[in-house]
């Protein structure tokens, strides 16, 4: 994404995405090995509008590393084991945010520090596991604190770069079917229009040309 | 509109045509299909606050030369039909040369049927119009008013695929009127017919309703392929409400009868619309999988359309999944072959111009963003079909419009 000049709303959206990242967590029920400000970085929290899900991500110090460390909390208040994303792979996957929309699907966006780069992966509701993370930001830029909202039908991603806030406006994964639906052909049954009969079947079968 | 082209020559002796013939058979067609005199519609003309000279008419008809649109705009309001469809009268002159000259119309239709399966469009169009215009050179051909209807069926069929929607709505009018007491199974394929033309429009409770009743009647007579097409359009109208879960229901069981009834094409077809019901759902690992076995079908068979289809939808799902340089790969293939058959997928190039603009938008890249929202402004005057990506380009313009 090129420099742009921020309108004031834009300003003020990404004040807000920023400044709630800030926040951080102030869940007093804390996931499973989660270990702030010891070891690990500060959490980032969201409740799931569906299900009475709560999820948390984390950077989780693990072997030298920072790897990414994604846990549920049950409706009954009970956390799940944490699953991890960027195991032994000698790069820092850290500073997670998290957001979830209508339909429950999970938007996790984190930052590789090594690379400078921010990630967002896709937990689709009632999937167990993440999509491949796909780079969010833009080339050639040094991005970090990533921050995720949703925008009617939109996912919002902002991150810093320098001192500089760059926002990106990203489809929703299932925002409804688009695209092209096409109805059959609608032609007539064999022997309607009283040919010999190359066709098997009626009502537009066809045999392959 | 575009000049007279070859095919459409007037009369010996009469004054050569500077405008459209097949623009003045059709308001000749509409003419005497009310009934009117060139006077009466002079007089109606009046009455709707507009002036039109019966001589000046007459010139129309004879294809001498063309309405002004201020004219068009009263005959359009004369014979109650949209401006739109005078103008895809004059569009349709470029599948004039694609007619066959004779032949058997039995054989002509099935040469169309061959070409719309193919993704030839304007072929199929010219085969089934060439054999309605044979049949009616024999009025006393066995069964030829039954034959006739079929062929405007399949006409209104290749109409709609042209993206000609008003003229294929009043081609299945034509086909029932000139049918006073259709067969059940005519009735109900004139119906289906009328369902997808109206779901086109983005008319879905009459298109609903009108795939029910076919539906019902494929399950009295019964007739496994008639409902294999009745669910096919009962599930993309589900679709297009985003009930994508109800929709996948309808289409499997059509995917069921049509497999029985080994067709391959619409088969295919529906597997691509459930590829994008999955995209919609956001289970795009499942979406992607079934749009290409779903290419893999459309390729090994030459199913043109349908691979366009297929490459079109598997790059909005990879754009999706966040997979841009996939996507964009799609969309380039898609449109190598929408745009490189005669005639173009406009509906399909138009999809692959949304995504790559939204892309550029995404990645705030002007120069890219201004070559597809070109594209698109140049793709939109030709589509009359109404889809997601249509409605938010027009919203976009709409509020583009409103801030000046």
């Amino acid at each position: 994404m090129d420099e742009h000049r921020c309108n004031r709303k834009t300003v003020l959206l990404a004040a807000m995405l920023v400044g709630l990242g800030a926040t951080g967590i102030a869940a007093p029920d804390l996931p499973v090995r989660y270990m702030h400000p010891v070891l690990d970085g500060p959490a980032a929290v969201v409740a799931s509008p569906v299900g009475g899900l709560r999820w948390a991500a984390w950077a989780y110090r693990s072997e030298g590393e920072f790897d990414l460390a994604l846990s549920v909390r049950d409706p009954s208040g009970q956390w799940s084991p944490p699953s991890f994303l960027g195991e032994r792979d000698r790069l820092d996957q850290a500073d997670p945010a998290l957001a979830v929309d209508a339909g429950g699907n999970l938007y996790v966006a984190f930052v590789v520090r090594q690379v400078g780069r921010v990630y967002l992966s896709v937990l689709p509701a009632g999937s167990s596991r993440l999509s491949d993370p796909a780079e969010a930001s833009l080339p050639g830029e040094r991005a970090s604190s990533p921050q995720l909202r949703i925008v009617r039908d939109r996912l919002v991603l902002g991150y810093r770069v320098g001192s500089r806030v760059v926002l990106r406006d990203l489809p929703l994964l299932g925002a409804g079917t688009h695209g092209v639906q096409d109805g059959p052909d609608i032609l007539p049954p064999l022997g309607s229009t009283g040919s010999s009969g190359s066709r098997s079947g009626g009502g537009g079968s066809r045999s392959t040309p | 509109m575009k000049p007279q082209e070859a095919g459409t020559a007037a009369p010996e002796g009469a004054q050569a045509p500077k405008g459209s013939v097949r623009l003045g058979n059709y308001l000749k067609r509409l003419r005497a299909g009310y009934g009117y005199s060139l006077r009466r519609v002079e007089e109606r003309a009046r009455a709707v606050g507009g002036e039109i000279d019966n001589s000046q008419l007459s010139r129309y008809e004879k294809g001498i030369c063309y309405p002004s649109f201020d004219k068009l705009r009263v005959l359009a309001s004369v014979f109650n039909v949209s401006i739109q469809a005078f103008s895809d009268v004059v569009d349709l002159e470029a599948y004039e040369a694609l007619k066959p000259a004779e032949g058997e119309p039995n054989e002509l239709v099935e040469r169309g049927h061959a070409a719309l399966q193919r993704g030839d469009m304007g072929l199929a169009f010219a085969c089934y119009e060439r054999a309605i215009e044979l049949l009616e050179r024999e009025p006393g051909r066995d069964g030829r008013d039954e034959t006739i209807g079929w062929a405007r069926i399949s006409l209104a069929t290749a109409l709609a695929r042209l993206s000609k929607l008003s003229l294929a709505e009043q081609e299945i009018r034509n086909a029932l009127r000139a049918t006073p007491r259709p067969a059940p199974s005519f009735e109900a394929h004139a119906l289906l017919a009328l369902a997808n033309i109206h779901a086109d429009q983005g008319d879905l409770l009459l298109a609903e309703l009108e795939a029910g009743r076919a539906y019902d009647r494929a399950r009295s007579e019964p007739s496994e392929p008639l409902a294999a097409q009745a669910l096919h359009t009962l599930g993309r109208v589900l679709a297009q409400r985003h009930q994508e879960e109800a929709a996948i229901e309808r289409y499997r069981q059509a995917v069921e009868l049509y497999e029985a009834a080994r067709n391959d094409y619409e088969s295919t077809r529906v597997r691509i619309n459930i590829g994008l019901c999955y995209a919609g759902l956001g289970k795009l690992r499942e979406a992607i999988r079934l749009l290409r076995e779903a290419l893999a079908r459309a390729q090994a068979s030459g199913y043109r359309r349908l691979e366009a289809q297929a490459l079109s939808t598997l790059g909005e799902a990879y754009y999706r999944q966040g997979a841009r340089a996939q996507a964009s790969a799609c969309f380039r293939q898609s449109d190598g072959i929408a745009g490189a058959s005669d005639p173009r997928y406009p509906d399909l190039l138009f999809v692959n111009a949304f995504y790559e603009w939204r892309m550029a938008i995404e990645d705030r890249h002007p120069t890219r963003e201004r070559i597809a929202f070109g594209r698109l402004k140049a793709l939109r005057s030709s589509l009359e079909r109404r889809f997601p990506e249509v409605e938010a380009f027009d919203a976009y313009v709409e509020r583009g419009r409103r801030n000046g």
